[in-house]
């Protein structure tokens, strides 16, 4: 069994770190016994338009920021962590996930990013549902802390 | 932090890994586990009730061998069999996993019922979508 961990993540404009503390305790925990090594993700989004490439999913520095900020708050409580940052075309954030998770050999992929901005129905970003369907590998989705869903909100019967 | 789990189970290939996954996950914060299994009957208007393909005993057996399963990997496990409307699995389990407060739904991305081309399953889907809580998909 390989000993990495994936633990991918976005930086929302309004509140760049708060909304990934959970998906970040989640794989402190799972890595606390085994001594695995986790790999903090930010994917940024680049469109390529009339105006040339331009970066679409944060402002500067802020995907570094919440990458820096998991990495030191795992180390601190005694996980083995590093920060990683890619880049991929709009609409393959899931790809680019997906390749770092074959790339590093990871046993668990950890997502906790969920967009304001997809689909007002869903609850999940339409990263989470693309990379479900790539993925060969176990994915845990964590939802955000204020994130309410149930028949009544989400339309399912 | 995975003190309860919740593993939604069909024992296809996939809900056998799910079962291992829980298992794992028990093991590294000493944590419970709820097993269940949900039989899907289907109404139609002329043919009347149909009912899954395995018995009730096959079902509550292979239930049984999921907690055995998870007993011996020195964990608590309980295990639940029980019958559903189709298309109504998903909204059971996320009712389950809050009764139960748990942690963590596991499930396998794809059951029995489900198009064996299908990367998600159906219900995957709708746990994903209406849960509040993490998910586990294993495949």
């Amino acid at each position: 069994m390989s000993k990495n961990i994936l633990l991918a993540v976005d930086a929302a404009a309004h509140d760049p770190v708060r909304h990934v503390t959970a998906a970040a305790d989640m794989t402190r925990e799972l890595s606390h016994d085994i001594g695995d090594q986790v790999i903090v993700l930010h994917v940024h989004e680049f469109a390529t338009g009339r105006f040339g490439r331009i970066r679409v999913d944060c402002g500067d520095g802020e995907g570094e920021g919440v990458v820096d900020t998991i990495v030191s708050e795992l180390q601190a409580a005694g996980v083995n962590a590093k920060g990683e940052i890619r880049e991929a075309n709009l609409g393959h954030i899931a790809a680019a996930i997906w390749e770092a998770a074959q790339e590093h050999d990871a046993r668990v992929v950890v997502l906790g990013s969920s967009s304001r901005t997809d689909l007002p129905r869903l609850p999940l970003g339409s990263v989470a549902s693309r990379l479900l369907h790539m993925s060969t590998r176990p994915v845990l989705i964590v939802p955000r802390p204020d994130h309410h869903a149930g028949p009544a909100s989400s339309g399912y019967r | 932090m995975y003190d309860r789990i919740l593993v939604a189970v069909d024992h296809s290939e996939m809900s056998d890994r799910a079962v291992i996954a829980a298992r794992d996950l028990a093991t590294l914060s000493k944590g419970e586990v709820w097993v269940l299994h949900l039989r899907e009957r289907e109404m139609a208007v002329k043919t009347g009730v149909l009912t899954p393909d395995e018995t009730t005993e096959e079902a509550k057996a292979a239930v049984a061998a999921s907690v055995e399963v998870l007993t011996q990997g020195g964990v608590t496990a309980h295990g639940e069999v029980r019958h559903t409307i189709f298309g109504y699995a998903a909204r059971e389990i996320v009712n389950d996993a809050k009764e139960i407060g748990a942690d963590v739904i596991v499930m396998g991305s794809r059951g029995r019922g489900d198009l064996a081309g299908l990367l998600l399953g159906s219900t995957a889907h709708k746990v994903i979508h209406l849960s509040d809580r993490p998910v586990l998909v294993v495949r």
